[in-house]
């Protein structure tokens, strides 16, 4: 009779754990390695907080781009965004590394700030570090993001983030407080006028749709998904810019969903393969133009991304800029391009100015 | 002489919100509920009474609250009820008369088409 140990099956197992093995201890050897590399000529203060990120954070260190913008680097920028989507989606702990950021604007600032909140909102570690360049360092400090950092436990799903009574960070899923609205009209009459005397007819209805749209469209259901609002004011330029993000399904995708859902199968992947990236900005400005039909029951419906191309045209906005999906729209210059990393979600960015249309505000 | 129902947006907010409630404050959906309704009942009441519904004093309009108050009563009142006894003031943002008058015509299109 044969010995179990020598049994076929049983050194079959044997071999199978032993390649486990020898394959789990070169993994270990190879991390060793790469840590012992990274941790050389790095002082005892420096290794110990390395050390403690590593075991918080892991590998999951997010290169941020040299120039952190939106607007300016859009490619680069989304990218990086789409590598921390891809972490919140799998909720790991995620670690951005910020200090090779030269440039950063508030585009950025917005993103950011949303990202954390997004994290913290799921429960999922976030955190970063300085970037070296002293300007992006200042405006990363002026946009609150360290403060929020070290937020832990945002006690509301909504909530508003201030500094020197300007709205630097506003998160919801309805549309915006009716307070808030009436605050923001005073902060950008100040900066733009120079009193708080004036009202821009534009400013509480683009909210409305952008924030509306976001309420009807960005999620599976409605009002599921959150909206992010960032307004900076220029107090040398006298402008004002707002940036509204939210991490939805984005406006191409919406569109070419609802489009989807009233045919048939076969007709849906014809529709899918029509509008292909390259013309994702058409989508985008097919709905600018109002081109773009609702179904024949919500015939009604659809018009608020229509009225901000409608604001621009009649000189009530300035700088529209749209970015959802892959595409990029430049509604104020006319301009689009294609991105090769698909941005799921929403960013619109448009300014106030001294030009833009205005009105007496008459207090109640 | 027709007698007018005096209506000011402002009354009911200096923000007017989105289309529905569950939507944010000061809906239009609230907005027609509270405000619109109990007037439309005097109306159907009493024929030669006319409706005038200001739009001046507030932040500005979403085109959703405008369609749900205009187009919504265009299509549960009809084309010809708001047309003839709805009266429209905007005199700080004139184009809203154009885009509010856009939404009657709209469902006066679609009630045509659907015909």
């Amino acid at each position: 009779m044969k010995r179990i140990k020598d049994k076929e099956k049983y050194v079959r197992l044997q071999i199978k754990r032993e390649r486990h093995n020898t394959k789990r201890r070169l993994r270990g050897r190879r991390k060793q390695k790469r840590i012992g590399r990274i941790l050389q000529g790095k002082d005892k203060r420096e290794r110990k907080n390395w050390l403690r990120m590593f075991r918080e954070y892991g590998d999951n260190r997010i290169r941020a781009p040299k120039i952190l913008s939106l607007l300016n680097n859009t490619e680069d920028t989304v990218r990086f965004l789409q590598r921390i989507n891809s972490s919140w989606k799998k909720r790991k702990p995620v670690f951005v590394v910020l200090k090779e950021v030269e440039q950063i604007d508030h585009s950025a600032t917005t993103v950011l700030l949303s990202l954390i909140h997004r994290f913290q909102v799921a429960n999922i570690k976030f955190n970063g570090d300085f970037p070296q360049n002293q300007e992006a360092n200042k405006i990363l400090h002026e946009s609150q993001f360290f403060e929020r950092l070290e937020y832990d436990h945002p006690s509301s799903r909504d909530y508003t983030m201030k500094r020197d009574n300007q709205i630097i960070g506003e998160a919801g899923t309805q549309t915006i407080d009716p307070k808030t609205a009436l605050e923001i009209r005073e902060d950008v009459s100040q900066t733009i006028t120079g009193t708080s005397d004036y009202v821009f007819p534009t400013l509480h209805p683009s909210f409305i749709e952008v924030m509306q749209n976001t309420y009807e469209h960005a999620g599976e259901d409605e009002g599921t998904v959150h909206w992010w609002l960032s307004i900076n004011h220029d107090k040398n330029n006298h402008s004002v810019t707002f940036h509204f993000i939210d991490f939805g399904r984005g406006i191409v995708d919406s569109v070419l969903n609802k489009e989807n859902n009233r045919i048939t199968k076969a007709f849906k992947e014809y529709a899918w393969s029509l509008f292909n990236s390259n013309k994702f900005p058409d989508i985008i400005i097919r709905l600018l133009n109002n081109e773009h039909k609702e179904s024949k029951v919500d015939y009604y419906r659809g018009k608020g991304i229509p009225s901000l191309k409608k604001a621009l045209d009649n000189n009530r906005v300035k700088c529209l800029s749209i970015i959802t999906n892959k595409a990029v729209v430049n509604v104020a210059q006319n301009t689009t391009s294609v991105l090769q990393t698909d941005f799921t979600g929403t960013y619109i960015t448009w300014v106030l100015n001294n030009e833009c249309e205005k009105k007496i505000w008459i207090k109640k | 002489m027709d007698q007018k129902i005096k209506i000011a947006v402002r009354d009911f907010s200096e923000t007017p919100g989105p289309r529905e409630k569950v939507q944010g404050d000061f809906s239009a959906e609230f907005f027609v509920e509270t405000v619109l309704d109990p007037e439309f009942q005097k109306m159907d009441a009493d024929v030669n009474l006319k409706m005038e519904i200001n739009l001046d004093g507030t932040l500005g309009y979403g085109t959703s609250f405008l369609e749900e108050v205009f187009g919504g009563t265009t299509r549960n009142k009809g084309v010809d009820f708001v047309r003839d006894r709805i009266e429209v003031i905007s005199e700080e943002e004139p184009w809203l008369k154009d885009e509010i008058k856009s939404y009657v015509d709209d469902v006066e299109k679609h009630n045509k088409e659907s015909n």
